[in-house]
């Protein structure tokens, strides 16, 4: 296995930075990630962008449609034109989503949380393992935030996760926001789920704002990276080191410096972590 | 409840309202929110997502029939065309036959509106073209012989006029007169930027035999009844090449 890249700080690329971002030859990340679905099979600007970034920095693919948990058959042919790209780019790291979000042919386009039940974890592993054989590499899978619990649940998200990764050999995207809203929707301890993680699967992180709507916390990637959330990204990054990080921001995108910046910020609390880790 | 059961429950729980009554035996009330709230948070963000989809593609569109009538006929839509794409871009393909079956007249006349505005993302979203052929690339001893390799990234569509005029009029314009004649427009992208342009009946029908495949001298067999035929092929041959239309000549095989 190629080794996994370490120690570095970026953020997810959105259309609207498109065109300042072909413009810059000197972009202030080290590392940056873009929506498969936004780059597979297409040309002109975001083939472009990608393979302008890509000339600075690795660029991660993340995807948000293949229904990992999902019953319909797995996108084959998608998956094959993620990994042409992913060889193309000379892609360090592809993601998706522990959910699922398709069914009967059908696409929700959102991430629905799945069951914690031994028959969805042999269901997901298979899927995974299939995936991974199609795109000739490991797949990151990341852990969604979510807003209601299956009463046939019989195990913890983060025991599912960890399970997962030893039964499809995968790895994991630590999405640091994710476990913060859902730990306040389903009244479990963030604590105990960064302890249940296991720490030499994470391979990347994700780090992003939400809102609070008083009886719940809703993940819209909308603001900055709240308090509460780098809290839980240094003792993640003192359980896991300096695992790549991604600011994640989707609903009013501020400007690309603004975006840079909370990157730059993503650094200095990785070094003040590891600095005061035991 | 098997997972494919569970998973059923939840899909029916988001499309559908009111919601499958069997809703709280598999799904926990937890803190301040019941488990029926917990799912409309799923079912109102499915909607949303898509309906702000749909807002983005079709800008015009919803310019024309306001944003109240556009949610409420794309939500009927989506009720019959569910995602079969995971691209959320896809998600219009069929919006403008959907309009063009509205009994509104005025609701049924922006089908075409709705198609060009489609044929426009499809064409910014296409496949890098393989090569861009050049003047250069033809080859005087097989050309009448050759077909072309037309570019992904370019659409030739049969719409009405006013569909055209009412696309490129500014928001703030009133509308345009109405006028239901066909006219052929292409549609295409030249490196990064989007064009369209409406064509000439011949140049459309040669552009209609290249995209199908034809030889180059049944393609100038349209401009026969040009004045100066062979003036106006080579001019319309140029200006595909200018606009980066054609990704290669392909020479038949020799017999
Ligand atoms: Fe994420």
């Amino acid at each position: 296995m190629t080794s996994l890249p370490r120690g570095l700080h970026g953020f997810g690329l959105r259309t609207s930075h498109y065109d300042e971002l072909l413009g810059s030859s000197s972009i202030d990340a080290t590392c940056a990630e873009i929506i498969s679905e936004n780059v597979v099979g297409r040309g002109g600007r975001p083939l472009a962008l990608i393979e302008h970034v890509r000339s600075q920095m690795p660029v991660f693919l993340h995807g948000v449609s293949l229904s990992i948990g999902g019953m319909d058959p797995l996108a084959v042919d998608h998956l094959r034109a993620i990994r042409e790209l992913a060889d193309q780019i000379d892609c360090p790291l592809v993601s998706d989503h522990l959910c699922f979000g398709t069914h009967g042919g059908h696409f929700g386009h959102d991430l629905w949380p799945l069951p914690y039940t031994e028959e969805a974890l042999d269901h997901v592993a298979a899927r995974v393992r299939q995936a991974q054989d199609i795109l000739g590499r490991r797949l990151l899978i990341e852990n969604v935030s979510s807003y209601i619990s299956y009463r046939a649940s019989t195990m913890t998200e983060w025991d599912f996760l960890a399970a997962l990764c030893e039964r499809a050999d995968c790895l994991l995207l630590f999405d640091v926001n994710n476990v913060v809203v859902s730990a306040f929707n389903h009244g479990f301890s963030e604590d105990d789920y960064l302890a249940g993680i296991p720490a030499h699967r994470v391979a990347q992180l994700h780090l992003a704002g939400h809102s609070d709507q008083g009886t719940h916390l809703f993940d819209d990637h909308s603001s900055p990276v709240p308090e509460r959330v780098w809290n839980l990204y240094r003792k993640t990054v003192q359980k896991m080191g300096d695992v790549p990080a991604i600011i994640e921001w989707d609903g009013n995108v501020p400007e690309l410096e603004r975006l840079v910046d909370e990157s730059r910020r993503a650094r200095r609390e990785e070094q003040a972590a590891l600095a005061e880790a035991p | 409840m098997k997972l494919a059961e569970l998973q059923g429950l939840f899909w029916r729980s988001v499309r559908f309202d009111p919601m499958p009554p069997e809703l709280e035996e598999h799904f926990l009330d937890q803190g301040a929110l019941a488990a029926r709230a917990r799912m409309k948070l799923y079912q109102d963000g499915y909607w949303f997502r898509q309906v702000d989809a749909l807002f983005e593609c079709f800008p015009r569109l919803a310019d024309a029939l306001g944003a109240e009538v556009f949610t409420r006929t794309v939500c009927r839509y989506l009720t019959e065309h569910p995602s079969r794409a995971p691209m959320l871009e896809r998600l219009g393909a069929q919006l403008g036959p959907f309009l063009a079956r509205q009994q509104d007249p005025a609701v049924a006349a922006l089908a075409h509106l709705a198609s060009l505005e489609h044929a426009r993302m499809e064409v910014l979203i296409a496949p890098q073209p393989r090569a861009i052929a050049a003047a250069s690339d033809i080859d005087p001893e097989t050309f009448a012989l050759a077909s072309i390799e037309p570019s992904p990234a370019l659409q030739l569509l049969r719409l009405r006029r006013d569909a055209v005029s009412r696309w490129e009029a500014s928001c703030a314009a009133s509308a345009p007169a109405l006028d239901n004649a066909l006219a052929p427009v292409a549609v295409w992208r030249k490196g990064h930027t989007l064009h369209q342009q409406i064509l000439d009946e011949d140049e459309a029908q040669a552009l209609d035999l290249a995209l199908r495949q034809a030889s180059i001298a049944e393609i100038f067999d349209c401009f026969a009844e040009h004045p100066t035929p062979e003036r106006r092929a080579f001019q319309a041959l140029t200006a595909w090449l200018q606009r980066h239309w054609i990704c290669s000549f392909l020479t038949p095989p020799s017999p």
